[in-house]
């Protein structure tokens, strides 16, 4: 049964929206996959955190921390599908956007699945890494 | 120290923070880089590093910095890479290309420019010629480059038409390659 100290983390992107479940006091981990809602992205949020923590045997209330990134900006910027923007930078860095791309060391990459992950849920081993 | 840094890869600059004692001030397109041409060849980049660690040593390996990448078909040549300590101080220090052992101390600067590859076709021709204003606008052209090498005259955000006209009647003579100036082979 999990504590209550379960870390949940959300990607949302352009097709699919990955979370994640750890918890972090016995190191278990479950993941699950569910399309994305492009018209309103917190749906496919709240059902995909509600798959994976069925899918951990847990409640909401067990969650002690979520957190939370995705590509919709990025998907924005590259589709060009903007109202009138402004972009705000740190000085010596305003060609963020021209620059536009960047090369992401492996091992930042905290967990390599060893097969494509598909949409439903299912659990993963960490010890798979 | 991790050795996961590779100068040339393009890693965000919260990785190469976490993992080695520099801030990054600044990361952007070296501009006027890329050598003007119909088809411009591509920029490179600046990076500029403040050395936070009481003392380090550095070894320099760029290229294209004597011998730029060659202009072809009537493109101009690459622009030229260089490696700066301190620069704009009175203890600015151009490092030699393939250089070793200098050594930099905590608030050192380190100014690293990289070079762009060689343009290919005159750049009076489009679409090298339509679309100086955009990179002009997003500076990896200079205003002064767009006038000199594209024959482009800007005017705030916008190509002034008429102007452009008037200083593009005198086209610049090409030959089939360059570098340092035009020339018929490469001998």
């Amino acid at each position: 049964m999990p504590s209550a100290d379960l870390a949940v983390a959300v990607d949302i992107g352009g097709t699919f929206t990955d979370i994640a479940v750890s918890d972090r006091a016995t190191g278990r981990l479950w993941r699950a996959k569910t399309p994305s809602t492009p018209a309103d992205p917190s749906e496919a949020f709240l059902i995909g955190v509600m798959l994976a923590l069925a899918e951990a045997d847990a409640r909401p209330s067990d969650v002690g921390r979520v957190l939370h990134g995705t590509t919709v900006a990025t998907n924005l910027i590259l589709e060009g599908k903007t109202a009138r923007t402004a972009l705000v930078t740190t000085a010596g860095f305003r060609h963020v956007l021209e620059i536009g791309r960047q090369d992401i060391p492996r091992q930042a990459n905290l967990f390599h699945l060893g097969e494509a992950a598909s949409p439903g849920s299912r659990r993963t081993d960490p010890g798979s890494e | 120290m991790p050795c996961t840094f590779v100068a040339q890869e393009n890693y965000p600059v919260e990785f190469l923070e976490l993992g080695y004692p520099v801030r990054l001030r600044r990361y952007g397109i070296n501009r006027d880089s890329g050598g003007p041409g119909k088809f411009r060849g591509g920029a490179g980049v600046v990076r500029e590093y403040e050395v936070l660690a009481d003392h380090g040593v550095l070894s320099v390996r760029i290229d294209s910095v004597v011998n730029p990448p060659w202009g072809v078909a009537g493109g101009l040549q690459g622009g030229i890479g260089r490696a700066v300590v301190n620069p704009g101080t009175p203890h600015e220090k151009v490092l030699a290309p393939l250089s070793d052992g200098t050594v930099l101390r905590r608030g050192d600067v380190l100014l690293l420019e990289t070079g762009g590859g060689g343009g290919h076709g005159h750049p009076f021709e489009p679409p090298g010629r339509t679309r100086v204003a955009g990179r002009a606008r997003w500076l990896s052209i200079s205003v002064e480059a767009a006038r000199r090498d594209y024959g482009v005259m800007i005017a705030g955000d916008t190509v002034d038409g008429a102007a452009t006209c008037a200083h593009r009647a005198v086209r610049p003579a090409a030959k089939a390659f360059h570098r340092k100036g035009y020339v018929d082979a490469i001998g």
